[in-house]
């Protein structure tokens, strides 16, 4: 029913769309100057139709174009009135526009007040209006807990090697509630709940998980996962020193073969084994080579004795620098263009404490290279 | 009169007081050595921008600073006369950087020691592999073996990243007791000889190419 008022009726094209989106000519360009449809109803089973009416068109009509093919169709969507004015001349506005439906017979059952029954629904029970069913066995996503595509898991590696930040994400189309259990390495054991909203596993260090999905309300329902959270290869060669014991551990990869030359001894390893090196003396001089000059030179000086301290760091108006009791050495500051900016020659008889004035100093990176007659060491230090 | 002047000016070079001296090498300072988790700043998902410093070599007029990709042996290389430098690199990769001090009066140069660092990258995130579907034979299903006593096994397998790698078939007489009758398969089917008269059990995993193992289902099925 339409109630429609405009001062050229005769310009107004009318249609009533279905949900299907298909369009039905209700009436077109009629009672030319005359006013209004007023009260119009348009209904297939009226007795007159609505081209041979006359404005204001008040009573039922049949429309122009046969909707008797609606019959028997769901109603559900949007429904909608189209109002065509072809014209520039003249306006008007629309009061009114009401549907009315007739339904026939027994209503079919449908538990789940979506818009299909029950007989037709692949999940009676859930609402489920997309009617999705992913691998076509006639069982909707939303209730199909068996379905080889209902549990969906993402693994992300670790970003750095000694970062534990890997992290699983569980994930499920059937609504239901879901425990997993996920065994990692070092006795890592985690339970957590997840749902069709899905949760993230976060924090995991590298390792193998083995990960399994079960839900409370299926004890039938079981899906088991094993992978391996990796972590990037380490660097070419990482030394690790055990201060308690002096036992330095070596990491070698990125080519067949090195050169470990420790103080004045060479020996040569393959990639993969694991290097141990016991350091007998004070301050050690560990180079690793390869067959390859190209891949460069690892070189560190590792100082058994105690190494000199600088504190606070970063560093406001004054650097104390803390020297290995009873050494000699020459110290000097650098600024980070590699200007001398300061030097001192320091006794080992002397107090291990050094003053070094930075107050004068424009922010930035210093260097403090301290030579001892043996071996020498750089301490970095912020000036704020 | 100008020969000679030309004549003095070689002599004078020929026998100049002091070598040239050669360049001497720098110390670096920054990214520090032997960090495995240089975050620098992010450009993208797939690079980051590297800030690079050291301190001036004396005897120096130019710096090349050499970056060294340690997995893909990728070098670059950049030349400068100031004591930084930043660089787009690919994340998720560990770096080798060493300084050379050059000089314009001189072939030699200085070279720094050689540090090593880890870029942070941005793992993406792998799909696991779907369980497998199992086909053939059906569960619960009684069947005949053939002249050769083996028997067709067959599924299906599906993953959102599409990077199944093979799958391994497990048989046995019970649940709990299932061997790893079949390895590295990359067809969904197999065929596997069997004894008759007997009750079995099976289950396939499927191994994509992140090491993501998911397991299916198990059937059985009894032969005759």
């Amino acid at each position: 029913m339409v109630d429609i008022q405009h001062t050229y009726i005769g310009d107004l094209t009318l249609y009533l769309e279905s949900p299907d989106g298909i369009q039905y000519l209700l009436s077109s360009e009629i009672g030319e100057s005359d006013n209004d449809y007023t009260q119009t109803l348009f209904d297939q089973e009226a007795t007159s139709a609505i081209f041979e009416a006359e404005a204001p068109f008040t009573g039922s009509f049949q429309p122009l174009q046969d909707v008797s093919e609606l019959y028997g169709t769901s109603s559900f969507g949007t429904w909608k009135l189209i109002v065509n004015d072809l014209y520039v001349e003249d306006s008007g506005q629309l009061l009114e526009f009401t549907l009315d439906l007739c339904v026939q017979g027994i209503p079919l059952a449908n538990s789940d007040d979506d818009s299909i029954v029950d007989e037709n629904d692949n999940c009676p029970l859930l609402a489920n209006e997309n009617q999705e069913d992913i691998d076509g066995n006639g069982i909707g996503d939303v209730c199909d807990i068996f379905s080889t595509r209902n549990i969906s898991l993402t693994k992300k590696n670790t970003s750095c090697p000694e970062k534990d930040n890997g992290s699983l994400t569980f994930d499920a189309r059937a609504e239901y509630d879901y425990n997993v259990t996920v065994i990692g390495p070092s006795g890592f054991q985690k339970e957590l709940i997840f749902t069709t909203q899905g949760k993230t596993l976060e924090g995991l260090a590298a390792g193998n998980y083995d990960i399994c999905v079960r839900a409370n309300s299926f004890p039938d329902f079981e899906s088991c996962f094993e992978t391996q959270i990796t972590a990037p290869l380490a660097l070419n060669v990482q030394a690790i020193l055990n201060s308690s014991t002096s036992i330095l551990d070596l990491d070698l990869s990125g080519a067949e073969s090195f050169n470990v030359k420790i103080n004045n001894e060479t020996k040569t390893f393959v990639q993969g084994e694991k290097v141990q090196v016991v350091l007998s003396q004070k301050t050690n001089f560990i180079q690793v080579t390869t067959d390859n000059p190209c891949l460069g030179v690892f070189e560190e000086w590792i100082n058994l004795g105690e190494n000199a301290k600088v504190f606070p760091n970063p560093v406001s108006n004054e650097a104390t620098l803390i020297l290995p009791k009873a050494r000699s050495a020459s110290i000097a500051l650098f600024s980070g263009a590699g200007d001398a900016i300061w030097e001192s020659r320091h006794q080992a008889t002397n107090n291990e404490v050094v003053l070094i004035p930075m107050n004068q100093l424009q922010p930035g990176w210093y260097l403090i290279r301290i030579d001892y007659a043996s071996y020498s060491e750089t301490l970095k230090v912020l000036k704020q | 009169m100008k020969q000679l002047f030309i004549l003095m000016v070689l002599l004078f070079l020929g026998c100049g007081p002091d070598p040239i001296p050669a360049p001497k090498p720098s110390v670096l300072i920054l990214p520090d050595n032997l960090n495995t988790c240089n975050t620098a700043s992010r450009v993208n998902d797939f690079e980051s921008q590297v800030r690079f410093q050291w301190t001036a070599a004396l005897d120096t007029e130019s710096y090349q600073l050499v970056i060294e990709n340690t997995l893909t042996r990728q070098k670059r290389t950049v030349s400068t006369s100031l004591l930084s430098e930043s660089v787009r690199l690919s994340s998720g990769a560990p770096y080798s950087w060493y300084v050379v001090s050059k000089s314009l009066l001189t072939d030699a140069v200085g070279q720094s020691s050689v540090w090593q660092f880890y870029l942070e990258g941005n793992p993406e995130a792998s799909h696991f592999p779907f369980p497998a579907q199992l086909l053939e034979p059906q569960n619960k299903a009684e069947l005949g073996l053939d002249d050769s006593n083996s028997l067709l096994f067959q599924w299906n397998g599906n993953d959102l990243d599409g990077d199944i790698e093979s799958y391994e078939l497990y048989l046995g007489e019970s649940t709990d007791e299932l061997s790893k009758e079949r390895e590295g398969l990359t067809n969904n089917q197999t065929e596997i000889q069997l004894l008759a008269n007997t009750l079995y059990f099976w289950q396939v995993v499927s191994i994509d190419r992140e090491g993501n193992h998911s397991f299916s289902e198990i059937f059985q099925f009894q032969t005759l």
